[in-house]
């Protein structure tokens, strides 16, 4: 009877801790856990800014209010007005926006562009009182805007352009097939309705080096610049990041989307400084000779610390958005679409004066993503950027002179979709070259184009 | 005890700790199928506004691919659940279903569904991709002038498909784009260049409700 009883003791305390351990592996594996609450009340504005503009034509502005976490109430506008100070006029212009869509439509008169640009600033007044400026400072940080008075104007060599007929490569830099060998990349995704995603970005370092966003497995890989693999540098997030590389080789590396998360890196992956940015939709990130930018926006461009690991306070950010930044050299230089399929180059020489183009694009052809512009030596520029049409897609190479006319054009074919921040797939190298991302169910690849007439 | 008696003893403990590893009964619930309790109901009328309105609350919940179901909360409830094991989130032709409000049949009319609804519909993004005629959505120009916010983005390639929503326009072939992306990005807002790259068409849902209703559209 005894023994009786201690089996069934045994038998009860089995069971027990059976459901015990099967409910803690359970709930751990089967359910998942909860990461922190992330986002807040803070309106977002989601703005598509303007850097340059056509003298003496209207100038189109849009931009929506979004408050993560929210309920709509809350975050209702009832007046958007964009002000606008126009160079040798004496205060500032309210200009009221029209609701539309999903934001607001903002119209400048033509009469407030004149030649020497403006400056603006948006202010939504809140239906529950208060009111969302933007930049942060208002009248004391505007967004300031050029235009394209005095720049030359081309259309695309020949005429016409065919997206369907890219150029071929000069050569392939490296290949890294798909899996966790020290040369290989992670991806992840690819099936069903999941879309893929493989490394997130890169970048090229003073000396040429390549440097890989392998995020899938926290890692940057760094290829030489021949694209043989040198050494593997920790990544503080297991998140697509895009990443930026310094004069000195110090390395910036950015979560992407809203709440994004920049950081600083020493060259051996240790973390210097680690800053949230709680302004806009963060997509790129760029060191410049003041530290890390991340771009919120188009031409929307905020730095994230005070100081080497101090973070910048939110409105500080806001603040201090900047329509362009300097690259790692120092050197200013953008580009931007304008009404009429046309596009914006501008840049600025060595010696300082400001150089440009603006590019009639052939009918049917829009323009696509913004890579890059840079300044040369010698005066002119290199740019990459995107061109779309309904059924195409494609990049465009173009080598300018000091003078801002065009010495070469051609379409290479769009880099890869599969790495998260699209900007980064295609890069400049010094002098002459551009390296763009490419992808297959194979693997990842790195193509070589030499830019004519440099 | 007997040495018999010892041994059935011990397997019966060895049966009954391997038995407890196994998942206990309550635990092979999916997260979804113990949180999603949403419901749904015909819809006569819907408002892009309305959907975009819809979508964006979901930003910053997870993705299941299959799935339907959110708990807003701002965050991701389920992050390290695989892809389809029953996780939050809706994929993303799921999302773009919910989000338009879609009905699951012809006949049946136009349905709003709650986020925390786990329902994914019958459109796959081969059927946004390619619409038959019946489907209440259909293929149009992807140039700025010819869409509006919350029109579709979609493009389909051998093994993977994805649908995309406009929640503001943008410039340059991109948008503010609001989405299912994937399960390590789960739903979230950004600035993509979806509408630049050749791989995607434009797609529009049909019969929105004009935004000035109920009140007389001048």
């Amino acid at each position: 009877m005894r023994a009786e009883r201690g089996r069934r003791r045994l038998i009860v305390a089995g069971i027990a801790a059976g459901l015990a351990i099967g409910a803690a592996v359970g709930a751990t594996t089967l359910t998942g856990a909860s990461s922190e609450v992330s986002g807040g009340p803070s309106p977002v504005v989601l703005h598509v800014a303007k850097v340059v503009a056509d003298p003496g034509a209207d100038l189109e502005l849009r931009a929506g209010l979004f408050c993560p976490g929210v309920e709509a109430p809350a975050c209702e506008v009832s007046t958007a007005t964009v002000h606008v100070l126009s160079s040798g006029t004496g205060g500032w212009t309210e200009v009221r926006g029209e609701a539309e869509e999903s934001g607001y439509r903002f119209v400048v008169p033509g009469t407030l562009v004149p030649d020497d640009g403006l400056s603006y600033w948006l202010e939504f007044g809140m239906r529950e009182g208060g009111s969302v400026r933007f930049p942060d400072g208002g009248a004391a940080t505007p967004f300031r805007v050029v235009t394209t008075a005095g720049l030359r104007e081309a259309g695309w060599p020949g005429g016409s352009v065919d997206l369907s007929s890219p150029r071929p490569s000069d050569s392939t830099v490296t290949r890294l097939g798909y899996g966790d060998g020290a040369s290989q990349v992670g991806r992840v995704g690819g099936v069903g309705d999941e879309q893929p995603l493989g490394p997130s970005s890169f970048d090229v370092g003073p000396d040429g080096a390549i440097f890989l966003a392998d995020w899938a497995h926290e890692r940057l890989i760094v290829l030489s610049p021949r694209g043989q693999y040198r050494r593997a540098v920790p990544l503080p997030t297991r998140r697509p990041v895009d990443v930026a590389v310094g004069a000195q080789g110090q390395l910036a590396v950015s979560t992407l989307g809203l709440g994004a998360t920049a950081f600083e890196l020493a060259a051996d992956g240790r973390t210097l400084g680690r800053y949230r940015v709680p302004t806009g939709v963060v997509e790129r990130i760029v060191l410049t000779p003041d530290g890390p930018f991340v771009w919120t926006g188009p031409a929307q461009w905020a730095p994230v610390r005070s100081r080497l690991g101090v973070v910048m306070p939110a409105d500080v950010q806001s603040s201090s958005i900047a329509a362009a930044v300097p690259a790692r050299d120092g050197a200013v230089a953008f580009s931007q679409e304008l009404p009429g399929r046309r596009i914006a180059f501008v840049w600025a020489r060595p010696d300082g004066s400001r150089a440009g183009l603006v590019l009639q694009l052939p009918s049917g052809v829009q323009a696509g993503v913004d890579h890059f512009v840079r300044g040369l030596p010698d005066g002119g520029a290199i740019a990459a950027r995107g061109l779309w049409s309904e059924s195409g897609s494609a990049v465009a190479l173009l080598r300018f002179a000091a003078d801002g006319s065009i010495v070469a054009a051609d379409v290479i074919a769009q880099p890869t979709q599969e790495m998260d921040a699209a900007s980064s797939t295609v890069r400049f190298r010094g002098p002459d070259e551009v390296l763009v991302a490419y992808a297959d169910d194979r693997g990842f690849r790195i193509e070589r184009f030499e830019v004519e007439g440099s | 005890m007997r040495r018999g008696e010892r041994s059935v003893v011990a397997i019966a403990w060895l049966v009954l700790l391997l038995a407890g590893l196994l998942p206990a009964p309550h635990a092979l619930a999916t997260w979804a199928s113990e949180h999603c309790n949403g419901g749904g109901w015909p819809r006569q009328t819907w408002k892009r506004s309305q959907a975009d309105n819809y979508a964006m609350q979901a930003v910053g919940e997870g993705y299941e691919f299959g799935g339907g179901c959110y708990r807003l909360n701002g965050f991701d409830d389920t992050p390290n659940t695989a892809t389809d094991g029953g996780g939050e989130g809706a994929d993303c032709s799921g999302f773009t279903f919910k989000t338009w409000a879609l009905p699951l049949s012809g006949p049946d009319g136009y349905h709003f569904w709650e986020h925390e609804k786990n329902i994914h519909g019958p459109y796959s993004t081969w059927a946004y991709f390619d619409p038959a005629p019946s489907y209440p959505f259909r293929l149009i120009s992807k140039t700025y002038a010819a869409t509006a916010f919350m029109d579709a983005l979609v493009e389909r390639h051998s093994t993977w498909g994805h649908v995309a929503l406009i929640h503001q326009e943008g410039s340059g072939g991109s948008d503010y784009i609001v989405h299912a992306r994937n399960n390590t990005m789960g739903t979230e807002l950004r600035y993509l260049p979806y509408r630049g790259d050749g791989d995607f068409k434009a797609v529009a849902r049909e019969d929105w409700t004009a935004e000035c209703y109920p009140s007389r559209c001048t």
